[in-house]
């Protein structure tokens, strides 16, 4: 496979190559280098890059809604389950976290000096927990949904988005705005509640990624 | 309901693009011809969610041909318009024509 002369936008390719399914895996973003290679050698570089966002941002638009006509109920149903599994989620997650505290608590009280860090290493585990516990979710919803991982976890994500934004909108009430730009800037708040949902599609992204190459290796040993 | 099928908007144009193209139609010269001769931006992904679609109503049929280095190694989806496609391509186009018989929409609706 010989090097294009100008590449295009990685983002875009590994974009359209999440959400482009296992039958087309080859041939849309095929098609699109090749359309994009000719561009760049006729208008230049800058356009075809251009040219190739705008085409990749329409292509996957359609990607997703032809996904979901095509199999709205396995889709529904995999996301109900999923946002059954966040729902316990939480629940596992503020346990494990309240356990945590308590056994900090009892257990070891650091001396003054240490208490800063000690702080910061306990928000970094709480944030760890709310972030592993929904990327499990994720990727076993993208294992459940037969090759549709990454849309399924991508709707279950806007779902559980909208919800933290609702969260989000009342924990600021009554907080003047300087406060509040100050805890979101300082504090991990705003990766406690919407890095749940980024961790959703982490997920299901990265048990797409794997299955497509496993395939792929499974295609080229054929 | 497979007898009396009819296509759709972009179908109807999709079929009438790969019928165009016989041998070269695949994503790129589709798309290519659908801008060329309707002047409308069509993205790669409405005209791969067409053709798939299509392929399950058994209108279209696709094979794989070789990978190019200019695709990065990947190879092209091919299409052909099958008997069924050709038949129900027919169907809506003599459809269109009737709802359109004695309007002279060229003359009367020309902007």
């Amino acid at each position: 496979v010989s090097r294009m002369p100008v590449a295009p936008p990685r983002i875009a390719v590994w974009l359209v190559g999440l959400f482009t399914p296992r039958e087309q895996a080859e041939s849309i973003p095929g098609d699109l280098l090749e359309e994009f290679s000719e561009l760049a050698t006729k208008s230049g570089a800058a356009y075809a890059r251009r040219w190739f966002w705008r085409q990749s941002v329409r292509t996957i638009f359609h990607l997703v809604m032809s996904g979901f006509r095509a199999s709205p109920w396995l889709i529904t149903g995999v996301v109900v389950v999923g946002l059954l599994l966040v729902k316990l989620g939480q629940i596992f997650s503020e346990w494990t976290i309240r356990t945590g505290l308590r056994f900090y608590n009892h257990h070891y009280l650091p001396p003054y000096h240490h208490l800063r860090l000690a702080m910061f290493l306990l928000n970094g585990g709480i944030c760890l927990v709310r972030f592993l516990v929904p990327l499990s979710i994720g990727c076993f919803v993208g294992l459940i949904s037969r090759g549709k991982g990454v849309l399924t976890t991508a709707a279950l994500s806007l779902i559980c988005g909208i919800w933290a934004l609702l969260e989000f909108w009342n924990f600021c009430q009554g907080w003047s705005h300087e406060a509040l730009f100050r805890v979101a800037i300082l504090t991990p708040v705003l990766l406690n509640f919407f890095g749940g949902s980024v961790a959703l599609v982490v997920g299901g992204a990265i048990v797409s990624s794997i299955q497509k190459k496993g395939e792929g290796r499974l295609l080229r040993f054929n | 309901m497979a007898d009396s099928q009819y296509l759709g908007d972009f179908e109807h144009i999709v079929v009438l693009a790969v019928l165009r193209l016989s041998e070269r139609a695949y994503g790129v010269t589709v798309r290519q011809e659908i801008e060329l001769r309707t002047g409308r931006e069509v993205s790669i992904g409405a005209v791969y969610a067409t053709l798939s679609r299509l392929e399950k109503k058994g209108l279209v049929h696709s094979y794989v041909g070789d990978p190019t280095p200019e695709r990065g190694g990947r190879s092209k989806r091919f299409f052909r318009v099958t008997a069924k496609g050709l038949a129900a391509a027919n169907r809506t186009h003599r459809m269109v024509s009737r709802m359109a018989d004695g309007l002279h929409l060229a003359r009367r609706f020309a902007l």
